[in-house]
């Protein structure tokens, strides 16, 4: 089966594709290939507009600016002591200095001449967005596959592996995040769109029912957030002891 | 000496988690002449890529002596920093910044001694990690030998195929390490006909080890820093 109708298939829910690439020999392959055709189309789009970006130093000098004050002023609001303000104060005292510094650092001479390294930079990023997508995946199916044994499933983490891979196809979408007012909406989208499709898949690989398949996909990522909260609270508290101690 | 298209094709078994070539490499009486070549043949070629991906780094990045000479200049010349000095004379910007400098030196040409060292250090890696993973197997009921053990973990290092993206300048690599764990995972299955859950733990004792030991090192090293900070 072509890479496209694999893509087409996984967008669709096509339950015949998530048969077919769970019994295939070279099912990772095929869904390694489908990441790699997604990854590099979101990488290419996201690389190029990175690329248009940098490449007028101004800009970024002026982007540097409006983030930095635009950040500060966040923090102004929320300060609650004169110290914090005063401190506040200064840092917005020194953006002209810090922009400086960001315009001398753009125009540093490197030996490979002007243009190229910013390609090199844009090349770097488009070829590592597969690498991104494939590792999230990998994790994602990792958990998901433990979660679903456990729950009495009876795949293979080989065949999950393979239809895993399908729930990276609705990341294409992220090709398109690069026009700013679009950006949330469009993850959001891929996001929920690629959790159906994993939990589509768990039931397939694993003949469980939809129930528990959510459950399975849902379950560690679950715990692994609460654990997350209650570790940081912790960690706070020690600082905070810490603090008091010193 | 096997064929570099034979050892590419048992490479990428572990990256593609061919199941039938793990069980066919636990039978391969030369399984671990083969497994040791082909954790090398993956190194050299993720070194070699590593290198020229370094390199082509270091040539496309400013000088950072003069990217902390810019920084430093510019930072003294902000009001927070003048008005830091003027509460505190002593204050001084130099020490750090020349501490900086030097490790961003060591870091620049670091990636070029990483990218040499990366077919040793991929070997030394396999051979520690396959003589735990094979304790624990055969702790857990594992009938498989060392041999076995280490020429069936060995074909997952073709997870790291994945790192030869290096050699495009500022890629970044994943997915290397739990691709590699799945495929040791597959191999301790293979080599040692356990039961999937033993297989995981088999496989897994070894990284958690090294995690909780890395977790005792930095809670030890930042005991230290609280009493010296305490101290003094």
């Amino acid at each position: 089966m072509p890479v496209i109708d694999t893509f087409n298939g996984a967008l669709t829910l096509n339950q015949r594709v998530f048969t077919e690439l769970r019994d295939a020999p070279d099912g990772v392959r095929r869904g390694f290939l489908l990441i790699l055709m997604v990854g590099l189309l979101v990488g290419v789009f996201q690389s190029a507009s990175a690329l248009i970006s940098v490449a007028d130093p101004a800009r970024v000098v002026e982007a540097f600016r409006f983030g930095y004050r635009q950040s500060l002023e966040q923090q102004q609001a929320a300060a609650t002591t004169p110290e914090q303000r005063e401190v506040i104060r200064l840092l917005l005292e020194s953006e002209d200095e810090l922009a400086q510094m960001v315009g001398d650092i753009l125009d540093l001479p490197t030996t490979l001449p002007r243009p190229i390294p910013l390609i090199l930079e844009a090349l770097g990023q488009a070829v590592s967005t597969p690498l991104t997508y494939l590792s999230g995946m990998l994790l994602a199916v990792t958990l998901t596959h433990l979660a679903a044994r456990q729950l009495g499933g009876q795949g293979g983490i080989r065949a999950m592996v393979a239809v895993g891979s399908l729930s990276v196809a609705p990341h294409a979408l992220d090709a398109l995040t690069f026009i700013p007012v679009l950006s949330f909406p469009i993850s959001m989208i891929a996001w929920g769109w690629g959790l159906i499709i994993l939990i589509s898949g768990t039931a397939v690989v694993h003949r469980l029912d939809s129930g528990k398949a959510t459950l399975a996909v849902l379950l560690y990522p679950s715990l692994l957030i609460v654990l997350g909260i209650l570790l940081s609270c912790v960690l706070g508290l020690l600082v905070v002891a810490l603090a008091a101690s010193v | 000496m096997e064929s570099l298209t034979y050892l590419f094709r048992l490479s990428t078994a572990g990256l593609f988690l061919d199941t039938d070539t793990f069980r066919s490499q636990r039978d391969n009486p030369a399984a671990l002449r083969d497994g040791f070549l082909v954790v090398l043949l993956v190194g050299i070629a993720v070194g070699v890529a590593s290198f020229i991906g370094s390199l082509l780094t270091v040539l496309s990045s400013p000088d950072p002596q003069a990217i902390f000479t810019i920084v430093q200049r510019e930072l003294e010349r902000t009001p927070f920093i003048t008005e830091l000095q003027r509460g505190n004379p002593a204050f001084d910007l130099t020490p750090i910044f020349t501490l900086l400098t030097q490790f961003a030196v060591f870091l620049r040409w670091g990636g070029l001694i990483d990218a040499v060292l990366t077919p040793f250090l991929y070997l030394l890696g396999w051979l520690i990690y396959g003589v735990i993973a094979h304790l624990a197997a055969r702790s857990l009921g594992g009938e498989g030998s060392l041999a076995q053990t280490l020429g069936c973990t060995a074909l997952a290092s073709g997870a790291n195929w994945l790192a030869v993206v290096q050699i495009v300048p500022f890629a970044q690599v994943a997915g290397t390490t739990i691709l590699g764990l799945i495929g040791c995972y597959l191999g301790l299955r293979a080599a040692h006909n356990l039961p999937a859950w033993r297989a995981f733990w088999a496989a897994l004792i070894g990284p958690m080890v090294l995690v909780v030991l890395l977790m005792l090192i930095g809670c030890g090293a930042l005991a230290v820093l609280v009493a010296i900070a305490q101290g003094s």
